[in-house]
């Protein structure tokens, strides 16, 4: 009682949430056995961080801040609208099919949000799109990065909970052409009412050459990152390190643009990034325990299988919560916390555990564009000056299409398990 | 809140804390940055190692997990002078002016006095692992352990300089992550 109470007011105050849980933690391990308890903490830190797959986090955020910087993007843009750049709305569907492109490079939707937000989003709006639809069209696509693998949420989740990082990255790949399906097929339907432009002429198979030419060389990375971790040839950390040389590779040699001071900024940021998700890991790490010495899991699998134990009505009570909880809080954080707590009851309803954890990756990922505390709504917001609530407004029926993705891949778990089946995981 | 941005609208004691955080946070960037080096190299080393010239190195996965909590772990203090740790901020603005940065220093001495506790409970824990030894080299664990009380000790004081610099002020991030989401 007291370390939830502990836990509800310092957050809601809104200290950091990586200290919230260290402080929560301590105090239900001092309400175990006093200081000695206490004493435990750092032994249940290290524990809690000292494994291998982590490092897969570190090494993708670095190949993604590496690539960023390399300009790549543009290319990547260049070849989308050469593919999609003809349709009505076509800078609205190569921002969508950009965001897929992308999603190969960084698993970060903030990330996609701030690299659109500052290109695309001006791009269409001189081409007579109101900034707010601009910004939720990219918002909608920038949830397509942690879903297509490399997927740095996967990779948590795969550590924390012990399922294939492999396995995910293959279940994540469906759900993401998926969304990106969705939310052209949105736009096409918003065409005509909201008289989107129309603008360029369909490019000649020579131009869709020269364009894939000319982003080649990004194209090929989420190949070598999935090819290897999928076909088993290496481990996610392997593939990630690899993907980390690949892309200093094109940097530093191929276009030159890297220097050491670069590279310093680029480790540092990569760090930091890192170390405000292991602070939440490792004072996780104290709760968890605490969690499980007082079997709090099972009483929450308990109460909630007694409102019902039909699996798919407590499938659903699993995405709401996701949903609610998710529009106030960091998704790394709340996968953290959640994710202990909410998937052993996945296991109690006999869902796969891939297929749980594409659940749980897909619901955190709407999380990401959902007011008030959507990350990829403030990123938006801050690099293209939009308020937040206008974005939110434009947003609503790409939302609604993505949810409706979420709900069939919940309910429907042979569509995303057909690939992780095939490569044998 | 007066919102004073400008480092000299500040007092001179708020000044030299400022500058001291400052230092230390750049010392312990570039720590970052080499232990992170460190790190891929390492792995590269193990990856070619494996695939290409077959050579059995066994230390090259221990090695990077101990540097990978070394090198992560004293990031949290950068984070702190940053002010980077992620919190749910949003009902803050409901707090009137005057309260809220009372509210915020409290909020700041829980998180002192966290780092304050793992640090000293990590001293502890470290001494321990002098008599431990690590399975593949035999390296004693109190080298490793020892990231906990070394990196807390550094939030600890990271966050006591914040907390000075930042009481009636504002405190702008010249470079921001953009976002934590991984």
């Amino acid at each position: 009682m007291i370390v939830g109470i502990v836990f509800l007011v310092l957050l809601l105050l809104g200290l950091p949430v990586g200290i919230v849980l260290g402080i929560s933690g301590m105090v239900g391990l001092a309400s175990i056995g006093g200081m000695h308890f206490v004493a435990l903490a750092p032994s249940k830190i290290f524990n809690g961080l000292n494994i291998f797959p982590f490092l897969a986090m570190p090494f993708f955020i670095l190949a993604g801040e590496i690539m960023n910087h390399t300009g790549i993007t543009a290319r990547l843009v260049i070849f989308a609208q050469v593919l999609v750049g003809h349709f009505r709305g076509g800078l609205a569907h190569t921002n969508m099919l950009s965001s897929v492109f992308f999603s190969g490079i960084t698993g970060a939707a903030t990330a996609d949000a701030a690299a659109f937000g500052r290109t695309l989003v001006p791009a269409m709006v001189k081409q007579g799109y109101s900034r707010p639809f601009a910004c939720a069209v990219t918002a909608a696509g920038s949830i397509i990065g942690p879903t297509i693998p490399p997927s740095g949420l996967m990779v948590v989740y795969g550590s924390l909970m012990g399922v294939s990082i492999g396995g995910l990255f293959a279940t994540g790949v469906l759900p993401g052409l998926l969304i990106c399906i969705i939310c052209m097929l949105i736009i096409a339907g918003l065409g005509k009412r909201k008289n989107l432009p129309k603008n360029a002429d369909r490019a000649t198979l020579k131009d869709i050459f020269i364009a894939f030419k000319s982003s080649i060389l990004a194209l090929i990375m989420p190949m070598i990152i999935l090819g290897g971790i999928l076909f088993g040839v290496v481990t996610p950390t392997e593939a990630a390190a690899v993907a980390v040389a690949y892309a200093l590779f094109i940097g530093a040699v191929v276009y030159r643009c890297i220097s050491w001071a670069d590279l310093t900024r680029m480790l540092i940021r990569t760090g930091r990034i890192t170390g405000v998700i292991f602070l939440i890991i490792a004072s996780a790490s104290i709760l968890g325990w605490w969690l499980s010495f007082e079997q709090i899991p099972q009483a929450i699998a308990q109460a909630m299988m007694s409102i019902s134990d039909n699996p798919q009505v407590i499938l659903l009570l699993i995405i709401a919560l996701l949903l609610i909880v998710g529009t106030l809080m960091d998704i790394t954080a709340m996968l953290i916390i959640l994710a202990p707590v909410l998937v052993p009851l996945t296991e109690h309803i006999g869902m796969d555990p891939l297929h749980a954890g594409i659940v749980f990756v897909l619901a955190l990922n709407l999380s990401l564009m959902t007011p008030p505390v959507g990350a990829c709504l403030f990123v938006l917001s801050s690099v293209t000056g939009e308020k937040i609530e206008k974005i939110a407004v434009e947003l609503w029926p790409f939302l609604i299409g993505e949810l409706a993705i979420l709900l069939l891949i919940a309910f429907m778990p042979d569509i995303t398990l057909y690939l992780p089946r095939l490569l044998g995981f | 809140m007066n919102n004073k941005n400008n480092i000299n609208d500040k007092s001179v004691l708020q000044q030299k804390i400022t500058a001291l955080g400052a230092m230390l946070n750049s010392a312990n960037e570039r720590v970052i940055a080499a232990l992170i080096l460190v790190l891929v190299l390492d792995v590269w080393l193990g990856i070619l190692a494996r695939y290409v010239f077959h050579w059995q190195i066994p230390w090259t996965e221990e090695l990077a997990r101990y540097i990978m909590i070394w090198g992560i772990l004293l990031a949290v203090p950068c984070c702190c002078y940053r002010r980077e740790h992620i919190g749910l901020t949003s009902l803050q603005g409901f707090i009137p002016g005057n309260m809220k940065r009372y509210v915020l220093l409290l909020l700041d001495l829980f998180a002192l006095a966290f780092f304050i506790m793992l640090a000293f409970t990590g001293t502890a824990f470290a001494e321990k692992g002098l008599s431990q030894f690590s399975t593949v080299y035999s390296m004693p664990m109190a080298i490793p352990y020892a990231a906990i009380p070394v990196a807390f000790l550094l939030a600890a004081c990271q966050t006591g300089i914040a907390m000075f610099r930042d009481f009636d002020c504002t405190y702008v991030n010249e470079d921001n992550l953009g976002g934590t989401d991984i």
